[in-house]
This record gives structure tokens, sequence and C-alpha cells, in this order.
């Protein structure tokens, strides 16, 4: 027989040996169940035709089980990232994804919400809420377990590995079936609405275990989850948006987070802060020339165009900068200022005549500050109306052109 | 503060910038093929000449002028009778655009400039507005015959007019 202490000296001997006899294929093990777990999920409405028990008992269990397998293997392992760095990092982790949830909401705000597709019954909510739970559970404790096992072979390599392994596991693969990929348009919109945002989430969450453990991870995951499946109403923006500020947006929040972690190292006096050549700097630099890359392409809906002449005078003068916005040619009205362009030639007119339909619209437009009628265009040469204009802003473009154009 | 030091953490968010950025260069230079290549969808133009009526300068009142629309209204045929130097003779008529297009006079077929008589375009035929679909435009030409021309001689030609659509360069 053997008492109290022993049993205890034996389980954690047989614990051990079990670890020994995974040894380091622990995360292959772990990364194989997550694979299984999405696959049983994706294929589980054909299998089980009831969808409460899919989605309220089944699926949380299979992420339940991918968590707890997680944690068992962790308990086992030495040098794990500890579960918690405490009560500051696990709220700065929260904080940053309502920053998140709050971009969203702006600008939702400012082009628009659609209903949300989730149900908004209250005994619903709570158990949609416990799938979430569930589900982000799961996933945060086996990136931490991920994490900590595959960085201590190879710092970047391991990291990069576990957000791979993640990255595939929370791709919303039944949104890549059921999105219609047909040509390029469709590729462009999966990766920019779908592929890039998760990819930088998973950054994101990431960094958070490997700073702040698991909790910052899972306090991130569930305000961000916690949103979208509460929130009567989400943000409807177009692709090109979604696509830009659910990449830069994570970005932006783990920079924040690094910023206040550094600002509290400080503050406590625990080390000097050095920047890096790839500090927060470079980085929100990045961001900015990214934005104004797409601001001019027109992807936000509206784009820039230098004024060069003198026939709109004296609302629109040379140099000035002008936006207009992407519109349909049922939207334009007399004596709108309107953008055509027939690949040759654009002007920025006032629009004189209007004849016909839609599509089939023919217009004739005139300068303020000219006599004589443009020629008439399509409404497939119709590029956009005029929404604001920037005075002189353009002299600064014209004199670096010019002084780009004198040098070589 | 080890994962900082130990992750090239911003090289992953520019590689993310990167991808963002090469995103969006694809999209719009994928997107401005499409309108290049894309099929442009062009209306018809269809432009007659209507209502024909002369107005003459005819002191001896012996002279007579008679302009005719062919069957397809697109030019006018003039017989002018009895003409002496002096006389003058305005052909009045209208442009119909009757397409769904605006359309542009591009060229006045004028007869040979002839010794005897001239014949000289005025008013839209020689400001050349846009002709949009379905609104007449008041056109004229006169005729008038020189110093040079015989007593009582017959003339007749045609007139007629080349249009083009009214976005052609």
């Amino acid at each position: 027989m053997v008492n109290e202490g022993g049993r205890g000296t034996d389980s954690q001997a047989i614990q051990t040996h079990l670890a020994q006899g995974i040894g380091n294929r622990g995360w292959i093990i772990l990364t194989a169940w997550l694979f299984v777990v999405v696959i049983i999920s994706g294929y589980l409405p054909d299998w089980i035709h009831s969808i409460p028990l899919n989605i309220y008992v089944i699926q949380p269990l299979l992420w339940l089980s991918a968590g707890f397998l997680a944690f068992w293997l962790g308990r086992s392992e030495t040098q794990m990232i500890p579960i918690s760095s405490g009560r500051w990092i696990t709220g700065m982790a929260a904080l940053v994804g309502c920053f998140q949830v709050a971009v969203f909401m702006l600008a939702g705000v400012a082009l628009g919400f659609g209903h949300s597709p989730y149900t908004h019954d209250l005994g619903l909510m709570l158990l949609n809420l416990w799938f979430i739970v569930a589900r982000v559970l799961g996933l945060e404790f086996s990136r931490w377990y991920l994490v900590s096992v595959l960085k201590r072979r190879n710092d970047i390599l391991g990291v990069g590995l576990a957000w791979l392994i993640l990255f595939l596991v929370t791709l919303p693969v039944t949104r890549l079936w059921t999105t219609q990929i047909d040509g390029m348009d469709g590729i462009f919109r999966v990766v920019g609405n779908v592929i890039l945002p998760t990819a930088s989430n998973n950054v994101l969450a990431t960094f958070l275990v490997m700073v702040g453990g698991p909790a910052a991870s899972i306090a991130y995951g569930l305000v961000l989850n916690v949103y979208e499946w509460i929130t009567p109403v989400l943000p409807n923006l177009d692709w090109t948006l979604t696509a830009f500020l659910g990449t830069v947006v994570p970005i932006l929040g783990l920079l924040f987070f690094k910023e206040a972690l550094d600002w509290r190292a400080v503050r406590k006096g625990d080390q000097e802060v050095k920047e890096g050549i790839w500090g927060t700097g470079w980085v929100l630099v990045g961001v900015f020339l990214v934005f104004l890359l797409w601001f001019n392409s027109g992807l936000f809906g509206v784009r820039p165009t230098l004024i060069s002449g003198i026939s709109m005078e004296p609302a629109i003068n040379p140099g000035d900068i002008v936006i207009t916005r992407d519109i349909t040619p049922s939207e334009v009205k007399l004596n709108d200022v309107v953008l055509f362009s027939n690949g040759k030639v654009s002007i920025l007119h006032r629009v004189v005549t209007l004849v016909g339909q839609g599509e089939n619209t023919i217009f004739t437009t005139k300068g303020d500050n000219v006599t004589e009628r443009d020629q008439s265009w399509n409404a497939n040469q119709l590029k956009g109306k005029l929404v604001l204009v920037i005075p002189k802003l353009g002299w600064v473009s014209l004199g670096i052109k010019m002084f780009i154009s004198r040098i070589f | 503060m080890s994962a900082r030091k130990s992750l090239p953490i911003g090289i992953i968010l520019m590689i993310l910038m990167m991808a963002l950025a090469a995103l969006g260069v694809g999209y719009a230079w994928w997107t401005e093929q499409l309108t290049t290549t894309g099929t442009i969808q062009t209306g018809s133009i269809d432009v007659k000449l209507e209502n024909a009526t002369n107005t003459e300068f005819d002191p001896l009142d012996l002279a007579s002028c008679n302009p005719k629309i062919s069957g397809d209204g697109k030019s006018i045929s003039v017989v002018i009778n009895n003409a002496y130097p002096g006389y003058t003779c305005i052909i009045n008529f209208n442009l119909v655009n009757g397409g769904t297009v605006p359309a542009k006079i591009t060229n006045v077929n004028l007869p040979v400039v002839n010794e005897e008589y001239g014949v000289v375009p005025s008013g839209a035929l020689v400001s050349k507005p846009m002709l949009d679909p379905g609104k007449p435009e008041e056109a004229n030409f006169f005729v008038r015959v020189r110093p040079g021309a015989a007593q009582s001689a017959n003339y007749q030609f045609d007139f007629s007019i080349d249009i083009a659509q009214g976005n052609a360069p």
C-alpha cells in the first residue's frame, strides 16, 4: 500500500513519464487535434442536422477539448509562458480589443450600419456566449502552448510556425467556401476581407500571448467576439475599407500595447527602452504610406485629383486638389461638378445637360469660366463627383515634380 | 520584455503592410485594366434634315428656288430657275437627331464653288453645335448668284452634312 504522499509522487512520476513519452511531439499532437476540430466543425452540419446540438454542444466541447489538451500538455512542460502577467497587462489587452471595436463602430457611424446576422433573443445570446467562450479558450490555450514550446526551439521560426498554425485554424473556412470566388475580383475580396485581417489579428494575439500569457489573448479575443455576436448592428463597409481597417487596426493596437509596456517599464525603472530600427515610428510611417497609396488609388471610394486648368475658376483654381467620390450615373444631377475621363483626357466640369437614364445617360459639361460646352460623355466615362476642394495643396506636388524633373 | 528583443515584431508588421499595399496596387491595376479593356456601349446617331423652307431676295421677282429634302433625310437638293446676278435664296431647315446619343456636324458638303453662284453656310452649320437627341437645331445656308452669271440661268445642286458621335475627337 502506498501512502498519500507516495500516491502524489506516483502521479507526478506518471505525468513525467507520459510527458517524456510524448516528448517533443506535443505540438504535433495538438496541431493535429486542432485541425481535426476544424474539419469536424466544418462538416458537422452535414452529419448532424440539429443546429443547437451542433453549435451549443458538440462544437464548444471540441474547442474546450483542444484547450484542455494544450493545458495538460503545458503542465508537463517546463519554461512555459505564465498563464497571466497580471491584471494590468490583461486589462490593456482588453483595451486593445475595445479600440478595435471602437474603430469599426466609428466607421459604421460614418458610413452606415447593417443589421447583425446573429440572434438577439436573450436565451440564445447566452448560449452564443457559451460557444464564444469555449472557442476562445480552446484557441488561446492552444496558442499559449504552441508559442511556448515552439519559441524555445527557434525564436523567429518557432513563433512564426505557431502563428501559421493558428492562422490556418482561425481562417473562416466556411466563408471561403460560401464566398463566390468569381475571377480576380473574388480573389481580391477574399484576400482583403478574410485572409489579411485574420493574419493581422493572429499576429496581435500571438504577441499578446508572448507578453501577457493566454489571459491577455483571451481578454482580447473575448472583447472582439462578444462585440461581434452581441451588437444589434454591424458596420456596413465596402470590402476595401474592411480589408484596410481589419489589417491596420490590429497593427495599431499592437503598437499601442508595445508603447504602453515600454512606458510602464520606464516608469517602474525596470529597464531602459531602446528603439530598434523597426520601431513604432517606422511602422506608423508604413501604415500612413499604405493609407496614401490606397487613398490615391481610389480604393476607399474617394480619390484626389490635381487641377491644372483655369476653366472652373473661381470655384476651383489651378493647383487645387479636389476630392471626388465614386458615383453612379443616376445619382448625377444637373449643375453637379463631375469628373469625366475618356482614357486620354480627364475633365472636371459642371453638368449642363443630361439625356437618357442610368447607364445610357449622356452628359454634356461646361466649365464655369468658359463659354463653350465640352464634348458629351457616356455614363461609363463618369469617374466621380466633386466633394471637396483643397486649395493650393497641389502646388506642393507640382513643385516636387518640377524639382525632380530638374535634377534628372 | 524578452519578446520584443527576440522577435522582430516590426518586420512582421511591415510584411503585413506590404501585403496590404500589394493588394491595393494589384486591385487598382486590375480594375484599371478592366476599364480600358471593357466594351464601351455606344448609342446610335441618326441625324435628319427636316422642314426645308426658303426665303428669297428677288428684286426682279423673276427667279424661283425649290429646296427638297431627299427621302432618307440626308441631303437637300436645290433647284433654282431664272436666276440672275444679285439673286439670293436662303434655305432654312432643321437638324433633328433621332438617335440616342448627341451628335455633331463634322463636315458640310457644299457644291463646288462656281463662278456663277456661291453657296455659303450660315447659322448652326458654322457654329457646329452639339445635336442632342430629339432637340431640333435650326440651320441654314444661302445661295447667292454672282455678277458673272448669265441671265435666266438654271442651277441644281445637292447639299449634305457629315455627322459624328458627339464625343468623337
